[in-house]
This record gives structure tokens, C-alpha cells and sequence, in this order.
């Protein structure tokens, strides 16, 4: 179920006074009836100030902490759960290429059909960016999502992949010649 | 019969076990004339289970009706069976499943599945655990307490 953090409310009193937790999002939370049974769901108020990176369809995250395709790129297509943090995903790179892996879709130039990508959330850290993709979009409909809202400019512009980027270049530093570490230590100075 | 089971070995002594609950036959008597792995059709889309459960509790016998979200049949019946597993202690030789349908985002019956199905659905990870990227990249140490905010 859904954290108490999650459960502000948006409820006045008698007074129109409004009543509720002191750290109720600014513009109150959403809530849902579902269905004829009357049942009640907070959900997630995008506007809420604490929590700016929420996992929805669309996120783009890293991946870390994963074998095979750790450090790439991708988007979450579609939510399993969220108590065992599994999700669908698809995967973006440079070249919007996907590799072959249990865990990552494989998309061949000839479009085959991809193996199940699921992931569990702990493999993932997400990213302050977002697709405007709808639940299950296809790699045609991400590709030009992804050229559209330039996501690859938009992440080579945070200080995150910029960090990365860097430490990947000391890391191929070597003693010699021009890229060596005094010669990058000088230049600092 | 269809089955769920781990392997071949476990398949074959769970149809003996239900056979013998359908007809006065026995291992010795008959014979598996064929025994196949049924894969699942859509095996990367995202369905909504509902499972009917027998299982034996330690004072009783009783139904259930449980709902997993899972991309398959045999994952769906995994779940349930670790879940049968850790919420109410049964055991998998105390569990028969009984049916194992797909339910359709309308028909589900359990709050915790249907929470999952609204329109545009979106949480926070609110703890945020830093893992290393490998095994090698493991310290037991560290310099500084991390920040588990995203």
C-alpha cells in the first residue's frame, strides 16, 4: 500500500479552514474514488516539493548496480508493482540500439521480438528528466519522443553526466603524454 | 493436465497426485504418454492474475482468491506461492492451484492490485539505498554517511 507520507489530504472543516498534515503538498494531493465501492486513493501530487523524481511512465533513469547494461540510459514504459519494484523498460542509448540481455528488450535492426524486460527499482536511480510517452509506447513512438525532447542533450546538460563523463576521462588518464594526470593537474592549477 | 511445476520430475509426481484424486489409478498403472512446456503467448505484456487457491492451514482446509501482476502465468504462480509461502506459512506440497486466469483491469477485486492500475500512476522511491556496481566496488566502510533522498 501506498507510504503514509503519501496520504495528505485536501479536506476543509466546518470553518473552511483547511485541515490535514502540516506537510501537505502545496496544492493538495489528488484523490481517486475508485469504483462503487467508495474506496479512496491518495495519489502522488506532482507539485509535492519533497519528492520531484517520481517513478511514472515516462522517467528516464539510469541504471546502476546491473551487470550487463549498468550505467545506460532508459525509460520506464510501463509499472508492474511497486512493492517488489518491478517495471517494464526500454532501453535508449547514444544510438537508441538496445542490447540483448535478460533484463534489457533487445531490438535488433530487424525488429524482432523483444524478450521481457522487467526491472526491479533497486536497479535503478532516477533521473530529474521525463518522456511525454504514453503507457507501453512502442520504440518507434520513444525514438522520436526521445530526438523530439532531445533527452540526450537534456542529460549531457546535468551536472550528473557531466560528472561521469569526467570521471571517465581521469579514469583513461595515464602517466604519459598529453593526457596524463600532472599534465590535467597543471592545467587545473 | 495442465500444472504448474518447477521441472519435469515435479510435474510428472504432481499428475500423479491429482490423477489419483480424479480416478482409482496409480503411478504403477499407467502411463504419461506426453509431457509439454506451455509458454506463455504475450510473455513482455503486463497482466493482472487472478488465482483460485486450495491450501491446507494448520487447523483446516480453505479456498482462496488471490490477484498478481505479473507478465506470465508461471510468474504469477511463483508469486502466489511464495506469497502463500510467507503470509500464511503453507507449504507448496499444502497448495493446489485450482485456476489461473487473466484478469482484465476492470474485473479486479483486490485494492492492493487496483492501486496499481490507476490511470497515471506515479510514487516516489522515498529511501533510496546507493549499491556499489559491482561486487569488487563493495566497501565496508564509508568516509561519510550517505544520503538515502533522492
Amino acid at each position: 500500500m501506498l507510504q503514509p507520507f503519501l496520504q495528505s489530504t485536501d479536506r476543509d472543516d466546518q470553518h473552511g479552514r483547511k485541515i490535514g498534515r502540516q506537510d501537505d503538498p502545496p496544492g493538495g494531493s489528488r484523490r481517486l474514488r475508485l469504483g462503487k465501492q467508495g474506496y479512496f486513493m491518495e495519489t502522488f501530487d506532482s507539485r509535492n516539493l519533497t519528492f520531484q523524481r517520481v517513478v511514472e511512465i515516462g522517467r528516464v533513469v539510469v541504471m546502476i548496480n546491473y551487470g550487463p547494461d549498468a550505467g545506460k540510459l532508459a525509460v520506464i514504459v510501463d509499472i508492474i508493482d511497486h512493492n517488489r519494484h518491478h517495471l517494464l523498460y526500454k532501453e535508449l542509448n547514444g544510438s537508441n540500439r538496445l542490447w540483448p540481455s535478460y533484463y534489457g528488450l533487445a531490438l535488433m535492426p530487424l525488429l524482432r521480438v523483444p524478450p521481457p524486460a522487467l526491472l526491479a527499482f533497486r536497479r535503478l536511480t532516477l533521473t530529474p528528466l521525463v518522456l511525454k510517452v504514453l503507457r507501453n509506447a512502442g520504440q518507434k513512438i520513444l525514438k522520436a519522443a526521445i530526438e523530439k525532447q532531445d533527452i540526450a542533450g537534456n542529460w549531457a546538460k546535468t551536472s550528473w553526466s557531466k560528472k561521469i563523463g569526467s570521471r571517465a576521462k581521469r579514469s583513461a588518464n595515464s602517466d604519459f603524454a598529453s593526457n596524463s594526470r600532472s599534465t590535467v593537474l597543471y592545467k587545473k592549477l | 493436465m495442465r500444472l504448474f511445476a518447477p521441472n519435469e520430475v515435479i510435474a510428472k509426481s504432481r499428475f500423479w497426485y491429482f490423477l489419483r484424486k480424479l480416478k482409482k489409478v496409480k503411478k504403477v498403472n499407467g502411463e504419461i504418454v506426453g509431457i509439454n512446456e506451455i509458454f506463455e503467448k504475450k510473455p513482455i505484456q503486463i497482466k493482472n492474475f487472478g488465482i483460485w487457491i486450495r491450501y491446507d492451514s494448520r487447523s483446516g482446509t480453505h479456498n482462496m482468491y488471490k490477484e498478481y501482476r505479473e507478465l506470465s502465468r508461471i510468474a504469477a504462480v511463483e508469486a502466489c506461492y511464495s506469497d502463500m509461502a510467507s503470509r500464511h506459512r503453507a507449504r507448496s506440497r499444502s497448495i493446489q492451484v485450482i485456476r489461473v486466469a487473466e484478469v482484465s483491469n476492470a474485473e479486479v477485486r483486490r485494492p492492493y492490485i487496483k492501486q496499481l492500475l490507476l490511470p497515471n500512476l506515479k510514487f516516489p522511491l522515498p529511501h533510496r539505498v546507493i549499491r556499489a556496481a559491482d561486487k569488487s566496488h563493495r566497501a565496508l566502510f564509508m568516509g561519510s554517511r550517505p544520503s538515502t533522498f533522492y
